[in-house]
């Protein structure tokens, strides 16, 4: 028992990247544990996204899909991954963190009793009795050795740390199996879905936030600027006290101590001179981007990459630099 | 009704976590504590539930040594009732925990269960998920909104999940997981800390609750990201996209 | 000759109730009793209200009690300081008191001479034209003041928002008794004993005299009658007032001077603590309802004149909130004969965390009333209930756990130190200061370079000082101010325990926050330290000559004073003497001093966000510039913050500087 099983939720006909990068920890995991990974797709698309995934480089695809795996449930899709896994145990199993993994992943581990480690940054080694694995604590600050002590294990891992595996490989063969019956809790109904509007992410989530101050002079000349390049990077916009107090942006943008406190991955703070108040909210973000034309602002003391620079140029042209890329 | 609110203590939010010299354990010594800010949204939560219906029992539970008592009176300090504590000094991995909440849930037989969704020290965030697959239970997780019905056979609880907002219907019991927006936790008050003073704490050992296996994941050893390089200044936006890139932040 | 003969005999006198019929009397007496009992009863009601109140703090000596009455009730000192107003209100008391008292002669002249069977007692030549002649000066008094107060309300020209028709009808009131009163007399003098000619000394009672003179041209019967008209009018009137006192704001008329003389000795900063034995004991903490309060706060609530001058110099009513100090005052007193919670929507919590805890209400209260002692007491139910949510919550929290608002953390606390040569306590042996950094000079970064310029003087000036170091931490200010006694009582614990394991002479802060709070407040925790603000410390350098600054060019300026050290502390002169050696010109803004206008950070305002109304930082900017400064000197960090925020915000060029940035760029060798 060598293998490792990716499992993929298969509830809509498109392959997300994460579900790609779980394959990419699959083929780190097999290779550590001198084995291979094979794929189970769990819900109504297993059949449409079957070819696609058979081109992972996994051993065998399996697919799975029943009306009770229709609709995600945790209820269900623990029950149906007990299921297949309790007729095909594998060294480890694992699936890309998601707001459903988060939540079905450790259900599955109790039900079928085994340990399991979450949000895994990084495969050490893993040997028949023993998988250790890297991951986060205490807000990313901190890396944790983890050691999973028994033959089978969950993991969950982080899409951001694992490359998709190259395609083009030997096609996987597909396999579909049945769905047990009675999978669905009763006492558990899907009621309905609120899409998150396409707009920039919330604050509080956003892993990069473009931060404005009074350096950017208003709605009119600066904060368009930036907003384009919040557009950019995918990123939430914030602002600080003085441009709420100025009416500039809404109180909900602000970020500080009397705002919202944030701790994104990367903070991009521009015209913002990073007063105490200010600083108490975004202190803790990983890394702080400063553009600030003041080279003596309190902001560069804490900023990891610091530009002194005219907003009114830097900005739009980091914003034509990223575009460029492609971003 | 009866609500259990499980509970973990957990370093205060704004300390600074040092890793001991031989980098397996972390150095908690001048370290404070306080309730998992999250656990503590599941707190107010019940409290609100209790509140809104007139009538229930808010018990808060938790596993650990003697000093996670500090934590279970700051949770009656905010208003709940009494408190269960599992005796156990050392460490335990999560599906231990959640076999031992699973025996004290047994003994209360709550209407609902709730926690935070996830303990910011460790945030693995699979204790309240394998307590509800342990029991049977329909779960909700990231719960930003919870609406109980009116005979408390049912809550509707509405998820942050990844694509928007999930509307769920569960049958109670169950076990829900609180998320940021959920509510936003009292202070614990002065007269509130007082008669926490006064509320009972019962004391379960560990060995009572049955088997729990053995500890099967287990942290071996902690490092600090590398350093954090003292801030460099780049010269122009070209330099910044190149930073960037380097570290794999765009 | 002739005339004093006749001005000095017996008959120069007036007969008491002249032209009164029976009938009158009588209705006098049966109205006299009516609003007696109404009055009484009125007040013993309030006076039961008060007795539900909790029993607290320390009796006043009667010596000090009546020095205060004469100081502040008879003399009006303290009422004095409001121009106008102050002067309408001195002028009607005066005319009032001395109305009175010629009453109460009359009244006991009467009945003496009744009970003893004498024509007359006292009530007789120069004694009766002495008292007849004070009389009508004291009567004019009365109309002058009412005149004034009336004619201020009709200018508009004060801020009186809750001016009610009551309060208009009360001197409407007074006027028609004051003009009723000489009318009658004016139509005695001119029909008692057949006319003018039968009493000249009635000249003494000029105004009448005058009156009786013009309506010489009538009948007597006419004036007779008219003379009773008037009479039964003003007794009535009277009779009227008696009964309204303890029904509207006249109240004060009674308990303002109880209040005066009676009131707890202790400054606007120094808050009353609460025993934790008696919460445990309880439950209860903070005021929910009016018995919750003490009885002093009770009858000093009852003092209220409804002047509005609290309101008038608050902070927050000036720029748009919810608060009115005077309202809470009058809503408190409004229920305390009820049970009923005082939180809702007349209080709300919006009302209460308005508050600057600046204190300008209490300063300003003609009858001494403490305003922000029950918006403390107030917020202490808000903070028991939980109800305090959002960044003043996870400001108390940061404060309880990390020693600090921001949740800093507490090793860091000495990191500006470094490179600076600041020793730590325990590597000097006794200096001769200990240096308090406070948590925004430790952490925020401009303050910091107030506590680094303040470094800089007092190496320049060779003091021996040291720092707590990372041992220091929060004084409990904020959490004090925020209601949460016990947060506060923790953090003040925690200092006077490092604070007393070590030996210093004096504890020097740049915060005055910090200095209130170790000065006023730290000695009721058992922590009695001998506690200089930075600019009066600066001041004695310079006085001793152990710090000598160099010339430069005169900058104009002016100084925002902080609350907590002018108002709650005294501390007026030492900044300005400070500056002034710096060659800063200071020009004093309208409101300074004593009566400066808060920077809108005390009271936990500066953790919590200022959603409605004008800002007041930026008010005070604005009052500030009316000096034309070209800097703005300041003397606390929380000032600091606000003014700099409220400059930035219009773009102004105006600098804004510590006291002790501006000394120590006048130390010698130090680059202008």
């Amino acid at each position: 028992m060598t293998d490792t099983l990716i499992i993929i939720q298969a509830t809509s006909n498109e392959l997300s990247k994460s579900d790609l990068a779980a394959a990419g920890f699959g083929r780190e995991a097999a290779a550590a544990s001198g084995g291979s990974f094979d794929i189970l797709l769990l819900g109504p698309s297993a059949a449409a996204l079957s070819a696609e995934v058979a081109g992972l480089g996994g051993g065998t695809v399996f697919t799975m899909s029943s009306a009770e795996l229709e609709v995600y449930t945790a209820e269900a899709f623990a029950a149906a991954a007990a299921a297949f896994l309790s007729g095909h145990p594998y060294r480890l199993t694992a699936a890309a963190t998601s707001s459903a993994t988060k939540e079905y992943f450790p259900r599955l581990a109790a039900l079928l009793d085994v340990p399991m480690a979450s949000d895994v940054l990084k495969v050490e080694s893993v040997d028949p009795q023993k998988a250790v694995l890297t991951r986060a604590v205490f807000v990313g600050n901190l890396l944790a050795t983890v050691e999973l002590e028994a033959p089978q294990a969950l993991v969950t891992c982080r899409s951001s740390e694992f490359a998709p595996p190259a395609s083009g490989g030997e096609s996987s063969a597909v396999e579909p199996v049945d769905a047990p019956t009675a999978l669905a809790s009763p006492g558990k109904v899907f009621v309905g879905l609120e899409a998150a509007s396409s707009d920039r992410p919330d604050l509080k989530e956003a892993d990069i936030i473009v931060s404005v101050g009074r350096g950017t002079r208003g709605p009119d000349e600066g904060i368009p600027l930036c907003e384009r390049l919040a557009d950019v990077l995918g990123a939430a916009l914030g602002a600080t006290r003085a441009v709420v107090d100025a009416g500039w942006l809404a109180n909900e943008f602000q970020i500080g101590q009397t705002g919202k406190i944030v701790a994104p991955e990367v903070y991009v703070a521009i015209g913002l001179s990073g007063s105490i108040q200010h600083l108490a909210g975004m202190r803790n973000s990983k890394t702080i981007v400063a553009i600030n034309k003041d080279p003596e602002a309190p902001i560069f003391e804490v900023a990891d990459l610091g530009l002194v620079a005219d907003l009114f140029d830097a900005v739009p042209e980091l914003t034509a630099a990223l575009e460029s890329r492609g971003g | 009704m009866k609500l259990l609110v499980t509970l973990k203590r957990t370093p205060q939010r704004d300390a600074r976590i040092r890793i001991s010299e031989e980098g397996d354990a972390l150095d908690l010594d001048n370290v404070q504590f306080e309730v998992n800010p999250f656990d503590e949204l599941a707190v107010e939560e019940a409290l609100r539930i209790k509140e809104a219906r007139g009538e229930a029992e808010v018990v808060v539970v938790s596993v650990g040594a003697e000093e996670c008592e500090q934590q279970l009176v700051s949770a009656m300090a905010m208003g709940a009732d009494r408190a269960v504590r599992v005796h156990h000094d050392g460490e335990l991995d999560s599906l231990q925990v959640a076999k031992a909440l699973a025996a004290v849930v047994e003994r209360e037989e709550p209407d609902l269960v709730l926690s935070g969704k996830l303990a910011v020290d460790d945030e693995c965030g699979q204790v309240p998920a394998m307590l509800a697959g342990l029991l049977g239970w329909p779960q909700a997780s990231q719960a930003s909104d919870i609406e109980l019905s009116e005979d408390a056979s049912g809550a509707t609880v509405v998820c942050e999940v990844d694509a928007g907002l999930e509307t769920v219907s569960l049958a109670l019991p169950a076990v829900i997981m609180a998320d940021l927006r959920l509510n936003e936790p009292r202070y614990a008050s002065l007269p509130g800390i007082m008669k926490a003073k006064k509320k009972p704490i019962a004391t379960l050992g560990i060995e009572e609750l049955g088997d729990l296996g053995p500890a099967r994941s287990r942290v071996t050893g902690f490092r600090a990201l590398e350093d954090k390089p003292p801030g460099i200044k780049v010269g122009s936006v070209e330099e910044l996209v190149q930073a960037l890139e380097e570290k794999k932040l765009i | 000759m002739d005339k004093l003969n006749t001005i000095f005999a017996a008959t120069v006198t007036r007969e008491i109730l002249w032209n009164v019929p029976t009938w009158a009397r009588a209705l006098m007496y049966i109205l006299f009793l009516a609003a007696a009992v109404f009055c009484v009863l009125g007040i013993a009601r309030r006076v039961r209200s008060w007795r539900r109140g909790r029993e607290a703090g320390e009796a006043v000596s009667p010596g000090k009690a009546w020095r205060r009455l004469w100081r502040d009730a008879v003399l009006q000192v303290r009422i004095w300081r409001s121009g106008a107003a102050g002067l309408g209100h001195a002028l009607v008391f005066w005319g009032f008191l001395v109305l009175f008292l010629g009453t109460c002669i009359v009244a006991v002249e009467d009945y003496g001479s009744w009970l003893l069977g004498r024509e007359h007692l006292f009530f007789t030549g120069t004694f009766y034209l002495g008292v007849s002649f004070a009389l009508e000066v004291f009567g004019i008094f009365f109309l002058l003041g009412l005149v004034l107060a009336l004619s201020r309300r009709r200018s508009g020209e004060r801020l009186r928002p809750l001016s009610r028709p009551v309060d208009l009808a009360v001197l409407w009131l007074f006027l028609v008794i004051g003009l009723s009163g000489f009318a009658t007399e004016g139509l005695r003098i001119a029909a008692a004993g057949g006319g003018l000619e039968s009493h000249p000394f009635e000249r003494w009672s000029f105004v009448g005299w005058w009156l009786a003179t013009g309506l010489q041209g009538l009948e007597v019967n006419v004036l007779t009658s008219l003379h009773l008209g008037f009479w039964v009018g003003h007794m009535v009137l009277s009779m009227v007032f008696i009964a309204l006192i303890p029904y509207c704001k006249l109240r004060h008329i009674f308990f303002a001077p109880v209040n005066i003389a009676l009131r707890e000795d202790r400054k606007a900063g120094r808050y009353l603590g609460v025993s934790m034995e008696e919460v445990e004991e309880t439950g209860r903490y903070g005021a929910a309802v009016a018995s919750d309060f003490t009885r002093r706060q009770l009858m000093s609530f009852d003092a209220c004149t409804e002047c509005a001058r609290c309101q008038t110099v608050c902070p927050a009513t000036a720029t748009g909130k919810p608060l009115s100090p005077m309202k809470v005052v009058l809503d408190i007193a409004g229920s305390s004969e009820g049970g009923e919670s005082l939180h809702g929507d007349e209080i709300s919590p919006d009302v209460l965390w308005a508050c600057t805890s600046c204190g300008a209400c209490v300063e300003e209260c003609p009858v001494y009333i403490d305003q922000l002692g029950a918006i403390v007491d107030l917020r202490r139910h808000l903070v028991a209930e939980g109800e305090i949510r959002g960044s003043a919550q996870a400001a108390l929290r940061s404060v309880a756990a990390a020693g600090n608002p921001w949740g800093m953390p507490r090793e860091d606390r000495a990191d500006w130190a470094e490179g600076l040569g600041v020793p730590t306590i325990d590597e000097v042996d006794s200096p001769e200061l200990l240096f308090w950094i406070g948590c925004a000079g430790s952490y925020d970064r401009r303050s910091r370079k107030v506590t680094e310029a303040m470094v800089r003087i007092l190496q320049a000036a060779g003091v021996r000082f040291a720092i707590l170091g990372k041992g220091e931490c929060c004084t409990g200010d904020p959490a004090r101010r925020m209601g949460d006694e016990f947060t506060y009582n923790e953090l003040a614990g925690a200092n006077i325990e490092s604070l007393s394991a070590a030996t210093f002479e004096r504890v020097l802060t740049t915060c005055p926050h910090c200095f209130n709070a170790i000065r006023n407040e730290y000695p009721d925790l058992g922590g009695n330290y001998d506690v200089v603000h930075h600019s009066e410390f600066i001041e004695e350098l310079l006085a001793s000559g152990r710090l000598v600054l160099e010339d430069g060019a005169a900058v104009r300026g002016t100084l925002h004073d902080p609350c907590y050290l002018a108002r709650q502390n005294d501390v007026v002169e030492a900044p300005r003497s400070v500056l002034r050696s710096t060659g800063l010109d200071v020009v004093e803004p309208e409101q300074s001093g004593k009566e400066g206008f808060c920077c809108g950070a005390g009271g936990g305002r500066m953790w919590m966000e200022e959603d409605t109304g004008e800002r007041i930082n930026s008010e005070r900017w604005s009052q500030l510039q009316e000096t034309d400064p070209e800097t703005v000197a300041v003397g606390c960090p929380f000032c600091m913050t606000m003014m700099t925020d409220a400059r930035d915000a219009v773009d102004s060029p105006v600098e804004v500087k510590d006291i002790a940035e501006l000394v120590a760029e006048r130390l010698p060798g130090s680059p202008a």
